[in-house]
């Protein structure tokens, strides 16, 4: 006899009825985002103090540091789909590591080029070829490549397979970049947030990197509902076309 | 008062907002042309 938590489990890993689920919900992850983005924004940018080092530049980390946090959260979870793709062989697990990777990419790439637009004011350079910056460098080139490999097969399901494998190996990277400013000597600087005693950021300056980081999980989400669909059809249209030959 | 510095926090805020920008318009198109596959699909079987 099925339950109504066994049920309703059913009912997510059904592409069809999933659909269903995020269409509903994606118009709210577009409201949240706009809502979150402006309160974000005002606290970022007319609400919270200026560096006593930094001056105002200091502002660039509100939109580097959650962008940063979005890339390592959404490749994460790219792996665990992929993962979950390769042992149960599901197509929603597939089709969500296909649709998250570019807005992965993108994430990456703001979290790049804002903190080199943040590095040459602080330390005088655009770029320097440290830990943190290249595995970050590195992790542009590994969702890219993902996003390569998955496109590059007529046969949907091997295309699964491969790129699940890429992305799994690639996932690598993620602990490296995560740990990279406590093993080696770089000039980026330790982690402020995340530390397990208390964070060393002032509370005026962490809720709008907070408030900035849940806009653009919502960001993440409403983009993800489109390309879902996309991908979704895309499949559809590729095993129809595949089934009537 | 508009400094240099505030130049780079500006630009870094460009650059995000037309990042963002240039990723919802393409998966909003690709999203549009993936449903017309969809209704050629329907056509073919109506």
């Amino acid at each position: 006899m099925i339950n109504r938590g066994n049920e309703l489990k059913l009912q997510l890993v059904n592409p069809g009825i999933l659909e269903r689920y995020i269409k509903a919900l994606s118009p709210w992850f577009c409201g949240a985002f706009v809502i979150s983005l402006i309160i974000g924004l005002w606290f970022a940018i007319f609400n919270s103090p200026p560096d006593y080092l930094q001056g105002e530049t200091v502002r660039i980390m509100y939109v580097h540091v959650p962008s940063a946090w979005m890339a390592l959260f959404i490749y994460s979870s790219m792996a665990v789909a992929s993962l979950i793709g390769l042992i149960y062989g599901h197509l929603v697990a597939f089709i969500y590591a296909k649709s998250v990777a570019p807005i992965g990419a993108v994430f990456t790439l703001i979290c790049l080029v804002t903190g080199s637009l943040w590095g040459k004011p602080m330390w005088g350079t655009w770029w320097v070829w440290d830990a943190r910056l290249t595995s970050m460098f590195i992790l542009l080139f590994i969702y890219i490549g993902f996003i390569i490999v998955s496109k590059s097969f007529n046969d949907p399901v091997k295309g699964d397979k491969i790129s699940s494998i890429f992305a799994l190996i690639g996932f690598i990277n993620i602990p490296i970049i995560k740990f990279s400013v406590d093993i080696w000597t770089t000039l980026h600087q330790p982690a402020t947030i995340s530390k397990l005693d208390t964070p060393s950021i002032h509370i005026d300056m962490l809720i709008p990197l907070l408030v900035m980081f849940v806009s653009f999980l919502f960001l993440f989400l409403y983009i993800f509902s489109i390309r879902f669909f996309s991908e979704l059809n895309l499949r559809r249209y590729v095993t129809y076309t595949l089934s009537s030959k | 008062m508009f400094t240099s510095h505030t130049a780079f926090v500006f630009l870094a805020y460009l650059f995000a907002f037309l990042a963002i920008l240039i990723l919802f318009f393409s998966s909003t198109l690709l999203s549009q042309k993936n449903s017309k596959l969809i209704e050629k699909i329907k056509e073919k079987n109506d």
